[in-house]
């Protein structure tokens, strides 16, 4: 009779396995501690950067938003005080913005044809013009000296001089401009001419338009115009020809309200007896009290209520409420920080890891790399550590897959909770920066943030796990008659 | 696995384990040194056998081979009649697991775990129901006597009462063949001889093969057989009643 019947081991579940890991790392808290902050410091990292490039992108382009509508403000009461320059109307016409193409073509009276062609013809211009500004500084000294595209277009009118033109291209060893000498002469001496005159078409409509604008609404500067915004201003000026940002117009009364008022205040500021008064109060030259000085100085209700009646008593005109002042102050304050936020450049449409600098990128990588290292050597610590429980197991009946799981769930849950913590303290940290650089302005891109925080989650988990196959493939391998050696 | 007919002695009585021919070898550079060489050794069922013998005579290599934790060079080791070389790591894993209960001479016992938790790791390997094996785990623990301290860590034990506690682990899963290494050795005389009792009971009660490699010859006065090892080889086995007539040789050799 056999007393032993040998089978295939059973498999151990994985749940049971997770608590046996918990509970191993539980009585090794102050190694797991040192590997989860490893794990946390280069996560902290990456996700301070993500999260500051996020947020950073996301407050940048909507401060560029917000400034493009004082723009527009700006070129409309342009529009409506005076018809657009020839320059602007030929870059008009090189692009594509319907509204305005619109709007000339009314003007210029010009048949569909004729204004189609004319927009090419601009085209070449602004391909001229890019050919122009393509070249370098010397390049250029020798072809244009410092003549604008239309200077030099108007010049190579003269055969002779195009003549000069292009064998100084050829001397340069340049390329000839707009594929060949033929298509430069005729945007000379036939397109940019036609040009021009229909510019100047252009010109005298929209003059036209302006004073039909001007009669239906005497009296009043464009800019108090738009502020007002009577019902019926964009059914005039659409009868005039204008194409005006329809659902624009509200934002534009208020901004151009806003400027309004500053204008007054302004105004008011300037006066003798007031600069003197503020001179006095603010403790600085009466030279230095400007507009802009006062309203940056504006910033508090009490300096705001003063103001108000320095202005009621020596400017009796302008009456205003000094939370509206202090409002006025506000929103110059955000001008400025909405211009010093865009910056130089306006925001590109890269976000997130994507638009962080490359040394950066190499940064993060370095840190992966470091912490991986890391995480690898405490692991291997913790497999040496625990060689005679590793092999006591595998006598008590252990498999490989099983020690194997167990090691690699401990990476694991360190690289999870490693993650976790780095994650939370890295987009703290990129949200205080955020405040700190941008202040009120500072807009948080929730949803990518919780996506990064994710993908963040998921690259220390695959790091810990990676970084923990090779010591858990170590463990797996010990030999069970390891058990036997005496510590 | 394969089976040879013999499964008993000549006198009637199975075997539980048979060596064939064991040769253990280490190459080291040049030299080959043998830890053992040509072991042949038949152990019954329910033996209490002894093997002793001084450090560095293939006491502990013999011990590996026995309890299927290492494979020979030459040879085999065949547990009931199965070639432990042949078997397929789950199945090593399963022998391990229900056959063989391993006792250490430090105890090895999983440090962040309770006694009892300790007692039924092998039943979760083994696939035990956790309450059927929490049961148990206390049947075992009041075997040797430490019911009351199932909730106690091995940090909190004697070393006589983590070696019960390993004891009662070894028991779990009803083993055929219990293999002790050195189990005294790092206890005093009077737990040691506590141990040597217990195990001398789980021997007559349970019909548990147990296999003792030993320093300890208190452990003579306990076992049915001794086997002396020098330089890898048998070199004598003893019956218990004869080594008590030639006491005075062990001493005199020692």
């Amino acid at each position: 009779m056999k007393q032993i019947v040998v089978q295939n081991q059973v498999r151990i579940g994985v749940a049971r396995c997770l608590a046996l890991s918990v509970a191993g790392m539980s009585h090794r808290m102050f190694r797991s501690a040192v590997t989860v902050s490893i794990l946390a410091l280069a996560m902290a990292f990456l996700a301070h950067v993500l999260g500051y490039g996020l947020i950073d992108h996301r407050t940048r382009l909507i401060a560029y938003g917000e400034l493009k509508d004082h723009w527009l403000l700006g070129e409309w009461v342009q529009r409506l005080a005076a018809p657009d320059s020839e320059e602007a109307i030929l870059e008009a016409l090189a692009e594509d913005r319907p509204a305005r193409l619109a709007e000339y073509r009314t003007w210029s009276g010009a048949g569909e044809e004729e204004f189609r062609q004319a927009c090419q013809s601009a085209r070449r211009l602004a391909a001229f013009q890019e050919y122009l500004g393509g070249l370098s500084i010397a390049a250029r000294t020798v072809l244009v000296a410092d003549l604008d595209v239309r200077g030099v277009v108007r010049q190579l009118n003269d055969p002779a001089r195009l003549e000069t033109f292009l064998r100084h291209v050829a001397e340069l060893k340049l390329d000839v401009p707009l594929g060949g000498a033929e298509a430069l002469r005729r945007l000379a001496g036939e397109e940019y001419p036609g040009l021009a005159a229909l510019a100047r078409r252009i010109q005298v409509g929209q003059a036209m338009a302006i004073r039909a604008v001007r009669e239906k609404f005497p009296g009043r500067t464009p800019r108090a115009l738009l502020a007002t915004m009577p019902p019926d201003l964009a059914e005039v000026l659409s009868e005039a020809g204008f194409h005006p940002p329809t659902e624009k117009l509200p934002l534009l009364a208020d901004l151009a309200q806003k400027a309004e008022d500053l204008a007054k205040v302004n105004e008011a500021i300037a006066l003798p007896e007031v600069v003197t008064a503020v001179a006095r109060r603010m403790d600085v030259p009466r030279t230095d009290v400007t507009p802009a000085r006062v309203m940056a100085w504006l910033n508090s209700r009490e300096r705001a209520e003063w103001l108000v009646g320095a202005l009621a008593e020596h400017a009796g005109g302008v009456r205003m409420e000094p939370g509206a002042l202090r409002a006025l102050a506000v929103v110059l304050q955000q001008q400025e920080a909405l211009c010093a936020a865009v910056g130089d450049e306006p925001p590109t449409e890269a976000q997130g890891l994507f638009a962080v600098p490359r040394l950066m990128r190499w940064l993060i990588l370095l840190s992966f790399l470091v912490c991986t290292v890391g995480v690898a050597n405490a692991m291997f610590m913790s497999v040496t550590e625990r060689f005679t429980e590793i092999a006591t197991m595998k006598c008590l009946g252990a498999m490989d897959g099983f020690i194997h799981l167990l090691f690699v769930f401990e990476s694991g849950l360190q690289g999870l909770v490693g993650a976790a913590a780095g994650i939370v303290v890295g987009f703290s940290l990129a949200l205080v920066r955020g405040l700190a650089v941008y202040g009120g302005l500072m807009t948080v891109p929730v949803r990518e943030i919780l996506v990064g925080a994710g993908a963040c989650l998921a690259a220390g988990l695959v790091l810990a796990v990676l970084a923990g196959v090779g010591p858990a493939w170590a463990a797996a391998r010990l030999a069970p008659m390891e058990a036997m050696r005496i510590e | 696995m394969v089976e040879s007919k013999q499964t008993t002695t000549d006198d009637g009585q199975p075997v539980i384990i048979r060596t064939l021919g064991l040769v253990k070898s280490y190459q080291m550079g040049e030299k080959t040194t043998y830890a053992l060489d040509g072991v042949a050794i038949v152990i019954r069922l329910g033996e209490f056998i002894a093997i002793l013998g001084p450090s560095g005579s293939g006491k502990t290599t013999l011990f590996n081979m026995i309890g299927a934790l290492d494979s020979p060079t030459r040879g085999r080791v065949l547990i009931d009649e199965v070639d432990v070389a042949q078997l397929s790591a789950e199945e090593l894993a399963f022998l391990r697991c229900r056959k063989i209960g391993y006792i250490f001479q430090s105890y090895n016992l999983i440090r962040y775990m309770t006694a009892l938790e300790n007692v039924t790791v092998p039943m979760a390997f083994a696939g035990v129901p956790t309450e059927q094996a929490r049961r148990r785990g206390m049947e075992l623990l009041r075997l040797v006597g430490l019911e009351d301290r199932w909730s106690h860590r091995p940090k909190e034990m004697s070393g006589g009462q983590q070696q019960r506690v390993a004891i009662a682990r070894s028991l779990s899963n009803q083993p055929k063949i219990l293999l002790c290494d050195e189990p005294t050795a790092n206890l005093d005389l009077k737990t040691g001889e506590e141990i040597l009792g217990i195990l001398q009971r789980i021997n007559e009660e349970q019909n548990a093969t147990i296999i003792c490699a030993t320093h300890d010859h208190r452990l003579l006065d306990v076992c049915d057989r001794m086997m002396w090892i020098r330089d890898g080889r048998i070199e004598r086995i003893q019956r218990r009643e004869d080594v008590t007539v030639r006491v005075g040789r062990i001493g005199g050799r020692a």
